[in-house]
């Protein structure tokens, strides 16, 4: 499968794995789920390795390939969002964050919190949250990697900070009662 | 001559995100100045993306599985992320410890032997004692708790920058109710360390629920307003020696001894937190 692959750039795609996983853990949430996107990612990468353009970004290619790879798999299995996680049971983030005191806020501020919120996004949301905070792309690179207009990563990626800006306390747009329940954008 | 009619959230966000140009962003600027409600939503962009890189970092420390490798056509290569990873040393007392930097692979490494050379070098001699290299695989699990302990201590400290005050059960003033008070809870005798040696004065503690399970809290501050937390908790892992992870800019000196976990949790030089460490994990043994 891999006969005809440059050994530099199957190398180079050997380093880009920890990025690759957890860019996929990003989108798929559960590991497991994640790392078998990945294979599918990497096999899907190989036998079409000619239509990688030397000099353009390798890592950038990569991501776009698993988060079609994503999206495939999702519409073919018809993968519900949430299946599988440890909180499938919950329809949404189970988060009812206090916005008036530390104590509240910090039982809930945790990495799996922003884990678990990040499950309750849409899928196009999650890519450019992946993208952009977490790569550190910038809007126009995000944009060429999903193959989307630049307002649309900057219209999805403010949704999605917003949702996940609930986490720390800050209500979405509206002045916050003392309790903001959490709650996916869109879907 | 106004040119920004309306700020909104996705101009927030792209100055955060340093896709505005030098004068759209002094004009936000110049907005977070005057109206405090537009500093907070740019505090709230800010940290989303902190929290994002924290929540998805250790991924990056994570053993690649061989499948993935071999789905590559490559199947001896060495997982990638395994170069995170630097396990070392030990001394006597405590036979083994890892210092990881939470960095990139490759560079991450070397900036650890860096650091761990320069720590030799200036007096952490105790640690630089080498004892068996411990297998990378078999320290991987890099407990989520240090992630939640890096996260907690940067919502007291930004709400201690802001009210100057810490949320506390138990102030300074009382420190052996506190450490009768906490003591109880976490079924053993508890001395709450004096860490004024360092220039870092008791501000009191707190009890907070780890794992369904009580854990104490304690803050310290310096005179410059740098906070130091140590918490103490039950584990049911086995003893671990001290190992320094770091979560953005937050270090955090944590290990392991008969049923107990401890850490050390501030914004300050590792090995300065690692010294408090050092300089109080016996009296922090249970007796």
């Amino acid at each position: 499968m891999s006969g005809g692959v440059d050994p530099a750039i199957q190398a180079e795609l050997v380093a880009l794995l920890p990025r690759l996983r957890r860019f996929a853990r990003g989108l798929a949430g559960v590991p497991d789920q994640a790392d078998d996107l990945v294979q599918a990612a990497c096999e899907k990468a190989l036998s079409r390795i000619h239509q990688w353009t030397p000099g353009t970004r390798l890592d950038s290619w990569m991501f776009r390939i698993v988060q079609t790879t994503w999206l495939d798999q999702k519409r073919a299995q018809k993968v519900r969002t949430g299946e599988g996680r440890v909180d499938a049971d919950s329809p949404l983030v189970e988060a009812e964050l206090s916005v008036d005191g530390a104590r509240e806020m910090e039982s809930h501020i945790t990495y799996d919190a922003v884990r678990r919120a990040m499950a309750t996004l849409p899928d196009e949301q999650r890519a450019v949250m992946m993208l952009v905070c977490v790569e550190g792309q910038s809007y126009k690179e995000a944009a060429d990697t999903l193959a989307i207009p630049i307002g649309t990563v900057m219209s999805r990626l403010s949704r999605a900070r917003t949702a996940l800006g609930r986490l720390v306390g800050e209500p979405a747009a509206e002045a916050a009662g003392n309790v903001v329940r959490f709650k996916p954008e869109g879907s | 001559m106004e040119r920004i009619t309306r700020i909104d959230d996705v101009m927030l966000m792209a100055y955060v995100d340093g896709e505005v140009d030098a004068e759209t962003a002094r004009e936000i600027e110049a907005s977070i100045a005057a109206d405090p409600a537009i500093g907070r939503r740019v505090a709230m962009f800010r940290q989303t993306a902190t929290m994002m890189r924290g929540a998805f970092g250790e991924v990056l420390h994570e053993p690649v599985p061989a499948r993935l490798v071999q789905a590559l056509g490559g199947a001896t290569a060495a997982p990638a992320a395994a170069a995170a990873m630097l396990p070392l040393r030990g001394r006597t007392e405590r036979p083994g410890y890892l210092w990881r930097n939470a960095g990139w692979a490759a560079a991450a490494a070397i900036g650890a032997v860096a650091l761990l050379n320069a720590a030799s070098q200036q007096g952490i001699a105790p640690f630089s004692q080498r004892a068996p290299v411990q297998e990378v695989a078999a320290v991987v699990d890099a407990e989520r708790w240090i992630d939640n302990l890096a996260a907690w201590y940067r919502v007291h400290r930004a709400s201690f920058e802001k009210d100057h005050r810490l949320l506390v059960d138990i102030g300074a003033e009382n420190v052996e109710e506190l450490e009768r008070w906490v003591g109880a809870k976490l079924q053993r005798e508890v001395a709450v360390p004096d860490l004024s040696s360092f220039g870092y004065r008791q501000q009191g503690g707190r009890l907070l629920l780890i794992g369904r399970r009580p854990a104490a809290q304690f803050f310290y501050a310096a005179e410059n307003g740098e906070l130091v937390q140590l918490v103490i908790g039950f584990t049911d892992q086995p003893d671990r020696e001290g190992r320094l992870d770091q979560r953005d800019d937050v270090n955090v000196v944590s290990w392991r001894e008969k049923g107990y976990a401890y850490a050390f949790i501030g914004r300050i030089d590792g090995r300065r937190l690692w010294a408090m460490a050092d300089a109080t994990w016996a009296k922090l043994k249970p007796a």
